[in-house]
């Protein structure tokens, strides 16, 4: 009993010592709870179609997480709360960093843990007052607002409880970085690495991945990934995001489960080291020595790692040479700065030469094993019998109309291609292409004046879907020439055609809204049809109908005369604006859709369509109209590269680098004769695809009158089977 | 009663003590005196529980003292760097030490508060660093607690105050359990106050006496005596520590009692003599200088 009165009154004895916490922590949630709802309730009244059941659940969304929330927004209340736990630690803990004070605290005849407890509770005290008035207030506003509901009170109170979990962690992370130094910056640096040191990390493993990984896919899109866990677990605030964006559509709750688990584990390590520190450690940088030496590893073989990227990105010349540059000076730079911070004497900059050669090793280890690839990232090819799909994507060759502005992992997700020997063969022979084209670079890196006739290169992304349940991502860029035979079975493959072509297979026509029209007659978009125009149906239909007989051959040989834009209409809601809460409910209550804008080419085989499209006025012929061409501008590069060759052959001395719209002057022709001689060869940059064999000794510019008095410009290439006689005078 | 035994405690390469072994008796004052960075605050504070020892082992009333509620609830820590909160007053201050000392005595705290003209509801901050010393030795007796650990307490208070202080000590030993320890480099500070002195040096305890049985035993003989043969005969008969020679005049500092001295002296047939009494200083001056310690690097 005596225990727990003076638990109780030291309790209330440290509060008023930190009041002004308290003060804070009130003003930050009368902000984020009721200040805040008065401020959304009013923008909600502007939501196009809201309802008040509508309202009423965002009320309740917005107690504990966004109800705008999209990847890239963090709740202002976990993100308040985490900050007020790192406040409320640091003021806590920061005796520690005081000789007067530790010897004052520390000569009670009170225990290390009563007295950490004793803080914690304080701390909780501090979040959990405010927090819950706030939320009353807030649902008090909400009342006012007649958006109140009984299930929005349970969701206050799990929302003050879901924070405390995220203030919890924020507190003991702080705490720990405080309990681990001695002095009050360098426990602040402390905390700034724990909170921030996995998004760095994840900032640098990705930069390393994209700079010495040639096959390396991280796209935009990587948060699922390994890597990006980092930054989004790594961290307080990437998890109490991670929550806020997932807690409003039913998940986040295992997150947070887990967050309070791992929260319990803080609190013991921090228990631990509260017991473990000497008091004598107020004053010095860090209280534990063996901590200290890890601490420096760490930080120290990170900054390397950091400068030797810099290094290498920003300066050219030899990036190999920028990049160990940047390794040896960072080391013994971060070396030297956290020599400094440990041991404030000049003369001791250079003491600690164990830990900088394990340091050095590490940077050795790591670099080498990124910048050779020591772990075969380049080369991984998992047993066929592992892979449970082998998508691929490329846009190059394939206008691929599922989801033109998605990225690509969404649509290698979409895929299931199997594991067939087509598939496999084709994998190998892209690490195979990639090592190829690598080397062709290198050589070319080498010396200025290589050239290799291995033709066009093309990115191409890869996903192995293996039976373990992981997925796995590359992007590989080759000659095509050296995968044309892989890529031309593949053209074939009808599976491959319908995962590629969603409108193949779709039952429904009526899915396929909003068409467009791209043709030789008018660089801008025509709108066939609107969303409301059941005409559509017949169009959609006479598309679907070509789009099954496609194939390789006409993929491969056929020069489209057109682009059919359109808007699908997707059975899931995975294509709506944003995966928030707000824009599901609206979807839900058919306010958005979820639609994916898809493109397709029309070829000259595409009968069924091209004949509706005639009806509709369209000519749709496979070359520009003579009739209307103005002008027609040639750049011919071939007579740039003789003057290179001249100046070389001369000892012409070239400085500046070699522009081809700076240095080629274009040959301009105006005479019908000679239009006419080339409109043949031409084809549009928007029809355009490496399966054409376009020319790229050629770009051309024509001219061409539309029908409101002025030119409209087309850029376009010459075909490499067809160049007109006039243009080799 | 204070035990240490073969205690040790270093702070990295530094080792501030350096195996002591300690005994301070219930009742008495005892003083710790030695020079700056001799271990005195290091040894205070691993007996008030702040430090851990490295080796050796610390028992007060035979109870380890680190990390024990009940033993360290005995102790009352005066810093020689007191700590109060910010902004604070005298009177928050007790508020605080009432919930952690059971037996603070407010009464006693408000009276001496009075007695000593401080002011209880102004900020601490304001005080001066005399004013600060005296709430903190004010605190440290109301806390009522068994032991009284002061670091340095009597820099900063003037004579007055510092006479005070002495006889609230002296008070309070005779009215209750109160067994003060007190560390200071200045050994004028602590001659009319402690019974009991221990001299500490590079972490280590050079002697540990009762303060009247070294007076009583070491005394200092000025005179001048007829011929060199009785000088030699004088010096062979005394156990000397020190002695001077000015002129014709012998300074001998000597063990022994007034009596014994005396009687040896007179043996001499002195033209004149004199014993005077040492004071604290002088007596550790020869005490360290017969430990074969250069005494000028040890104290002043």
């Amino acid at each position: 009993m005596k225990s727990r009165t003076l638990s109780f009154s030291l309790m209330m004895e440290t509060f008023k010592r930190q009041i002004w916490v308290f003060a804070v922590s009130c003003l930050a949630y009368f902000l984020v709870f009721p200040v805040n709802a008065v401020m959304s309730i009013g923008q909600w009244k502007d939501i196009y179609g809201v309802t008040l059941e509508l309202m009423q659940k965002l009320f309740f969304w917005s107690l504990y997480g966004s109800p705008y929330g999209t990847a890239e927004q963090l709740s202002t209340i976990l993100c308040v709360t985490v900050l007020l736990g790192i406040l409320s630690a640091v003021e806590g803990f920061s005796y520690l960093h005081s000789k007067t004070k530790v010897d004052f605290y520390h000569s009670l005849p009170i225990k290390k843990e009563k007295l950490f407890f004793n803080q914690l509770a304080v701390s909780v005290m501090t979040y959990l007052i405010p927090a819950f008035i706030g939320m009353i207030l807030m649902i008090g506003v909400g009342a006012l607002n007649n958006v109140f509901t009984l299930k929005a009170f349970g969701g206050g109170l799990a929302a003050v409880l879901i924070g405390l979990v995220f203030y919890v962690m924020s507190f003991s992370l702080t705490a720990l970085a405080m309990l681990l130094t001695g002095r009050l910056l360098v426990g602040v640096l402390g905390t700034a690495v724990f909170f921030g040191y996995s998004i760095l990390l994840q900032q640098i493993v990705i930069d390393y991945c994209e700079m010495f990984f040639h096959n390396n896919y991280t796209g935009n899109e990587y948060q699922r990934s390994l890597i990006s866990g980092m930054g989004t677990y790594g961290s307080p605030f990437g998890i109490a995001n991670y929550v806020s964006q997932n807690l409003n559509q039913g998940n986040g709750w295992l997150a947070t489960i887990v967050s309070a688990g791992i929260t319990g584990v803080f609190l013991v390590l921090c228990l631990f080291a509260y017991r473990k520190r000497p008091s004598e450690a107020a004053g010095s940088s860090m209280a534990f020595s063996k901590v200290a030496v890890v601490v420096k590893v760490i930080l120290v073989t990170t900054a390397a790692l950091l400068m030797g990227m810099i290094a290498r990105n920003v300066n050219g010349g030899s990036k190999d040479g920028w990049f160990v540059f940047g390794l040896v000076f960072g080391l013994l730079l971060f070396h030297c700065i956290i020599q400094m911070i440990y041991q404030p004497d000049i003369r001791q900059i250079l003491s600690g030469k164990l830990s900088f050669l394990v340091t050095a090793i590490l940077v050795v280890a790591i670099s080498c094993s990124f910048r050779f690839d020591l772990l075969g990232y380049d080369r991984y090819l998992p047993e066929q019998d592992e892979i449970v799909n082998l998508n691929v994507v490329t846009d190059s060759l394939f206008i691929d109309s599922w989801g033109m502005y998605s990225e690509y992992k969404q649509r290698l997700d979409k895929m299931e291609l199997g594991n067939g020997n087509e598939m496999y063969q084709l994998a190998k022979h892209l690490i195979a292409g990639s090592k190829k084209y690598q080397e062709e670079l290198d050589k070319m890196q080498e010396d200025e004046t290589y050239e290799n006739e291995l033709g066009s290169v093309l990115p191409i992304y890869v996903k192995y879907e293996l039976k373990s349940g992981r997925s796995v991502y590359r992007s590989y860029t080759v000659y095509f020439e050296d995968i044309r035979e892989d890529i031309e079975r593949l053209s074939d493959n009808e599976q491959y055609l319908n995962d590629l072509y969603p409108i193949r297979t779709i039952d429904d026509p009526g899915k396929v809204e909003q068409i467009q029209l791209t043709s030789l007659e008018s660089s801008v978009s025509k709108e066939l049809y609107t969303a409301k125009d059941d005409r559509r149906i017949e169009f959609v239909k006479a598309l679907q109908k070509d789009m099954q007989t496609l194939n390789g051959d006409i993929i491969a040989n056929e020069i489209p005369v057109g682009r059919v834009y359109y808007d699908r209409v997707v059975e899931d809601n995975s294509y709506i604006y944003n995966q928030s809460a707000l824009s599901i409910e609206l979807y839900k209550m058919g306010q958005h859709s979820s639609v994916t804008n898809e493109m397709t080419y029309i070829y000259p085989s595409f009968t069924n369509t091209l004949a509706i499209l005639k009806e509709m006025g369209f000519k749709m012929e496979p070359q520009f109209d003579p009739e209307k061409i103005s002008q027609i501008s040639v750049y011919d590069y071939r007579k740039d590269s003789d003057e290179y060759a001249e100046q070389e052959s001369t000892g012409g001395v070239i400085t500046e680098t070699k522009d081809e719209d700076d240095e080629v002057e274009p040959e301009i022709y105006t005479e019908r004769s000679d239009i006419e001689e080339i409109l043949p060869s031409l084809i549009w940059y928007d029809l355009a695809s490496l399966w054409d064999n376009t020319n790229g000794d050629f770009r051309v510019e024509l001219s061409m009158t539309n029908g409101y008095g002025t030119e409209d410009t087309y850029i376009c290439y010459v075909r490499k089977d067809r160049i007109p006689h006039i243009l080799n005078k | 009663m204070i035990q240490i035994r073969e205690v040790s405690k270093n702070f990295g390469d530094v080792k501030a003590v350096n195996n002591l072994t300690l005994d301070i008796r219930e009742g008495e004052v005892f003083g710790l005196v030695g020079t700056n960075g001799a271990g005195k605050s290091t040894l205070l504070r691993m007996l008030s529980g702040i430090l851990r020892q490295d080796k050796g082992e610390i028992q007060i009333d035979g109870q380890n003292v680190y990390e024990a509620e009940d033993t360290k609830s005995k102790i009352f820590y005066v810093s020689d760097e007191a700590y109060f909160f910010a902004n604070s007053t005298p009177k928050e201050v007790m508020q605080y030490y009432v919930h952690v000392y059971p037996e603070f005595d407010t009464g006693r705290f408000h009276k001496m508060m009075m007695q000593f003209g401080l002011d209880e509801k102004r900020r601490i901050h304001t005080y001066s660093k005399g004013m600060k010393k005296q709430l903190s030795v004010i605190l440290g007796l109301s806390a009522n607690t068994k032991y009284l650990l002061c670091d340095e307490t009597f820099d900063g208070l003037d004579p007055v105050m510092r006479q005070a202080v002495k006889s609230l000590f002296a008070s309070e030993i005779c009215s209750r359990d109160f067994t003060p320890v007190i560390a200071s480099h200045n050994l004028r500070e602590l001659e009319d106050i402690c019974e009991h002195v221990g001299l500490l040096h590079e972490g280590g305890i050079l002697l540990s006496k009762d303060l009247e049985e070294m007076k009583f035993h070491i005394h200092k003989v000025q005179c001048v005596v007829p011929d060199d043969m009785r000088e030699t005969q004088l010096l062979k008969d005394l156990e000397v520590l020190q002695y001077h020679r000015q002129g014709s005049l012998l300074m001998i500092t000597a063990r022994g009692t007034r009596t014994e001295i005396m009687q040896r002296v007179e043996m001499a047939e002195p033209i004149f003599c004199e014993v005077i009494p040492l004071s604290l200083e002088e007596i550790f001056i020869s005490e360290t200088e017969v430990a074969g310690y250069e005494v000028k690097n040890l104290i002043f």
